[in-house]
């Protein structure tokens, strides 16, 4: 241990054989821990003014306090008890109050910067929004932009095409409504869970995003008149194709993917259908195509768009059960613009606007076959 | 091409959007890092105290970050703030408020556990040299914090650009997004859109996070 400053060390020493006094020595240990100002640090400078200097305050300011309770153990050892725990107490005192002060003041600045955050985000933000939580049909004319919800990864109702413009069924709509309620259009991309979220909230006007009209949602927010069928198909091999459910025998396997209506449907119409269940749509697939089953029952969109893609295959029934529909939602009470979009779909439906949306954006995936299955034209299903 | 399928990626203006959305994840991101680290910094001195009511607040307030998704905050900050106050909130500005409340939240308890790991005869030792506690916490404590910071925050700031993925729920159209997009709207015409989209987007994240690790390594060799 090579102890480049004696004088600590010397009172070291003499604390370590001085065997009366302890009240000085008290008072020793004290000044040695708290060094007040500038005198000690002036003495241990002065030794090392010659040396890199801050490097060697830190090294040796390390070894100074190592020594030192090292001294202190052994020194304190010998004196009064009570004594060694009054003096701790009033330095931890002196510090926790310094400490206190200093945080005190970095609580302040804190709390400042968060309430100034606060108020900007909220102030910078607010009003757009009215107190009823939505636009009506006449704020949005005024207002030149109406909002709609639509999927942006959903082909071929709604997407993104490779110019980063929106395209498909449900954007062709949408465009329609736009240019005959005169204002532009501000598409908003949105995911199948939070749909009923955006109406609640009035984040968007209109949510045209394949929505299919169920009891539950009709609760949360307003449909307008349909304009699109969906409902079940089952696609089966060429070689033996079934257009009639009681055509499944007992050891015959259909295959659904879990979670979906298909899935539900089947366990609840046909129990003793056995059903081999997957995941995802690309190991149901690949199943399918393997002969694991001798059917496959899904949406209709999606068996009628895989039979056009695979040859080999048949949607041998097309609409199983009964049809669910697909509809623009407005936000809940709305009635202006519901009334609205309801008259809008009435009067195109004179012009056939939804088959000619059908031969659009649907004919390459589903062919021309389902397009009467498929379209609901003028809000009115013709079958 | 036909093999790779790498066509995919220029067809229309597909690599630009790839490029703006991740220019989009990067700009959220990297606003909320920053917020989070001078917030964090305070945040995790206050974490230090031994104040009973801060200790309380700062428990809290890390454990509702700890316990909640992140995705479930933001629908809070987008939605709930709209319907419970009225507030309407833009979804990147929400996202950034969410990534900087997490980001906080960490942040200040990684600032915490360096503090204290931060050996006492380090405070007494400035002390014993006549500095204050301005100067003790600038000239000693800090640069020896920060030293100890930087690989547990790296780990957070390059989870904190990776997690933007899920800022999509909220409509912020992002790199994954665009991405989904472009594999969607070659469905018919390129099965295998996937992989190599897919592909890119690792990419894209791997160069957005590989020099923040790399300045890391710097810091950290420079500072030791």
């Amino acid at each position: 241990m090579g102890y480049s400053y004696s004088n600590i060390r010397k009172r070291c020493d003499t604390r370590q054989d001085s065997k009366k006094g302890s009240a000085g020595m008290q008072k020793l240990i004290l000044l040695s821990r708290i060094p007040h100002k500038n005198q000690k640090l002036l003495l241990i400078r002065n030794r090392l003014k010659e040396n890199s200097y801050k490097k060697q305050m830190q090294e040796i300011s390390r070894e100074k306090s190592a020594d030192r309770n090292s001294c202190k153990k052994t020194a304190i050892s010998r004196t009064n008890r009570n004594r060694k725990k009054k003096s701790r107490k009033r330095k931890r005192g002196k510090i926790m109050k310094r400490r206190g002060r200093w945080h005190k003041i970095l609580a302040l600045g804190l709390a400042a910067v968060f309430t100034v955050g606060a108020l900007a985000g909220c102030g910078s933000k607010s009003g757009s929004s009215s107190s009823k939580g939505y636009r009506t049909l006449d704020e949005i004319k005024k207002s030149g932009t109406i909002r709609i919800g639509v999927f942006s990864d959903k082909s071929p109702f709604g997407y993104v095409d490779d110019d980063g413009n929106y395209a498909g069924y449900d954007v062709y709509f949408a465009e329609r409504l736009g240019k005959d309620l005169g204002v532009k259009i501000k598409y908003v991309s949105t995911e199948a869970a939070s749909r009923v979220e955006y109406l609640q909230t009035g984040k968007v006007d209109v949510i045209l995003a394949n929505f299919t009209v169920t009891d539950e949602r009709a609760k949360q927010v307003d449909f307008a008149k349909p304009y699109m069928n969906v409902g079940l198909g089952v696609v089966s091999h060429d070689s033996r194709v079934i257009t009639d459910m009681s055509q499944i025998k007992d050891d015959d396997q259909v295959i659904v993917i879990s979670g979906t209506t298909a899935e539900t449907y089947l366990t609840k119409n046909y129990p003793n259908i056995k059903q081999q269940k997957f995941d995802t749509y690309a190991a149901a697939k690949s199943a399918f195509e393997n002969g694991t089953g001798v059917a496959w029952a899904n949406d209709n969109t999606e068996v009628i768009a895989f039979a056009k893609a695979n040859p080999g295959y048949t949607v041998g029934i097309d609409s199983l059960g009964d049809p669910d529909t697909i509809a623009p939602a407005v936000t809940k009470g709305n009635s202006t613009l519901l009334k609205w979009i309801n008259e809008e779909i009435e009067t195109l439906g004179k012009e056939n606007f939804f088959h000619k949306d059908y031969e659009a954006t649907l004919t390459s995936t589903y062919g021309a076959d389902y397009e009467d299955t498929l379209v609901i034209e003028g809000g009115k299903s013709s079958n | 091409m036909r093999d790779l399928g790498i066509d995919i990626l220029f067809k229309g203006v597909n690599f630009q959007r790839l490029l703006e959305g991740l220019w989009v994840s990067m700009r959220i991101s990297l606003i909320s890092v920053a917020i989070s680290i001078v917030l964090g910094l305070l945040i995790g001195a206050l974490m230090t105290l031994k104040n009973p009511v801060i200790k309380v607040i700062t428990r809290i307030y890390l454990e509702i970050v700890r316990i909640m998704p992140q995705l479930v905050l933001l629908f809070i900050v987008f939605f709930g703030t709209t319907r419970v106050l009225g507030i309407n909130i833009d979804a990147e500005y929400a996202s950034i408020i969410v990534f900087s409340f997490w980001g906080t939240a960490e942040m200040g308890d990684l600032v915490r556990s360096a503090l204290i790991s931060i050996p006492r005869h380090q405070y007494e030792s400035a002390a014993a040299l006549g500095m204050n506690r301005l100067q003790t916490f600038q000239k000693i404590i800090l640069p020896q914090t920060l030293r100890r910071l930087i690989p547990n925050s790296i780990n957070l700031i390059t989870r904190m650009i990776k997690t933007t993925s899920l800022v999509m729920m909220i409509g912020v159209v992002e790199v994954l997004k665009v991405g989904q997009q472009i594999i969607e709207a070659n469905r018919t015409t390129d099965p295998n859109g996937a992989f190599v989209v897919y592909g890119a987007v690792f990419v894209l994240y791997f160069i957005a996070c590989w020099p923040i690790s790399m300045l890391a390594r710097y810091l950290e060799k420079r500072w030791n």
